[in-house]
């Protein structure tokens, strides 16, 4: 609904979005399945927000731009050592985005506990699709 | 030693002189500071500033971690909702955190957060849904939340003010 701006005119103070965090887009083909890949590294806040959903949107772009059938994109949150609300905020957007455009999107998290309790205080593990590793991401069907 | 700490010290720290935001490292011997006060920039590396800040006192205090990170992430929130407010169409304002640890008889311990902005009350608007989910993670991870509209005797907004306080630790050994 309310589509914030894409951060790229922030000028803000301290450093930049890029220094806290890191995304990374790679093609993986998981048993039978493929799947653009968006790693994310860092922290997840108001400061770096902008940058994740950034990230995550062209990665939905991406996906539906392609001619792969049933390509997916997941998302793996790994590595990222604190999740906020503007991050889950922005997680329930992609993940509403994809389904109105029936791209399936995955999110990978482990048990890091920066990461799983903020989603599942909040009961976004209802509507987020979490699994515990990439390859379990591509293995469940469509 | 990471340089990035405190990007923005406050020119002169708090003018009753408590204890400054940047501390140097100190070694294990010395008995940590029972309070931690910072005066953030209302700007969108404040809650990151606090979070780091807060991470090295818990961590002087011997805090168990996983409690330290639910104290870190209740107060990176309350951050976020101040520079919000701060955002909302005026020049961003200071965001004070004061952070107090407390020692019960039995030597059972809490962490007093209290964050303040000089902003001007607003409730969340409806769409606003991440500041709705802000709120509920404040409220799992700490034991109570209070959140005042200040004003001042004529009734003009004064500012928010967060007051948490985080379930009981135990004692150091």
């Amino acid at each position: 609904m309310n589509m914030p701006d894409d951060g790229n005119g922030q000028a803000g103070v301290g450093p930049p979005a890029e220094q806290l965090i890191a995304v990374e887009f790679a093609r993986v083909l998981g048993s039978g399945r493929e799947a653009l890949v968006v790693t994310v590294t860092g922290e997840i806040d108001l400061h770096t927000v902008a940058r994740f959903r950034a990230a995550v949107a062209d990665g939905l772009e991406q996906v539906a731009a392609d001619e792969t059938d049933g390509l997916a994109l997941v998302i793996d949150l790994r590595d990222v050592s604190f999740l906020g609300s503007p991050g889950l905020q922005a997680l329930v957007e992609v993940t509403r985005a994809a389904r109105r455009r029936r791209e399936p999107l995955r999110i990978v998290v482990n048990h890091t506990r920066p990461v799983v309790r903020p989603i599942e205080l909040t009961g976004l593990d209802g509507l987020l699709a979490l699994y515990n590793t990439v390859d379990q991401a591509l293995h469940t069907g469509a | 030693m990471d340089p990035t700490g405190n990007p923005n010290p406050p020119p002169g720290g708090e003018a009753n002189g408590q204890t400054p935001p940047t501390r140097e490292p100190e070694s294990r011997s010395r008995t940590p500071p029972d309070r931690l006060r910072l005066r953030l920039p209302g700007e969108t590396i404040a809650p990151s500033v606090a979070r780091k800040q807060l991470r090295g006192w818990l961590a002087a205090l011997r805090w168990p971690p996983a409690q330290a990170d639910d104290i870190l992430t209740a107060a990176s929130e309350a951050v976020s909702n101040a520079v919000e407010h701060a955002y909302a169409g005026h020049p961003p304002g200071p965001v004070n955190l004061h952070a107090t640890v407390e020692t019960r008889p039995a030597g059972q311990r809490r962490i007093t957060l209290v964050v303040r902005d000089e902003g001007r009350w607003r409730p969340a608007p409806v769409e606003d849904e991440y500041r709705r989910r802000g709120i509920p993670m404040m409220r799992a991870f700490m034991d109570t939340v209070t959140i005042e509209a200040l004003t001042d005797a004529e009734g003009h907004p004064q500012g928010t003010r967060v007051v948490m306080t985080s379930p009981l630790a135990p004692p150091v050994e």
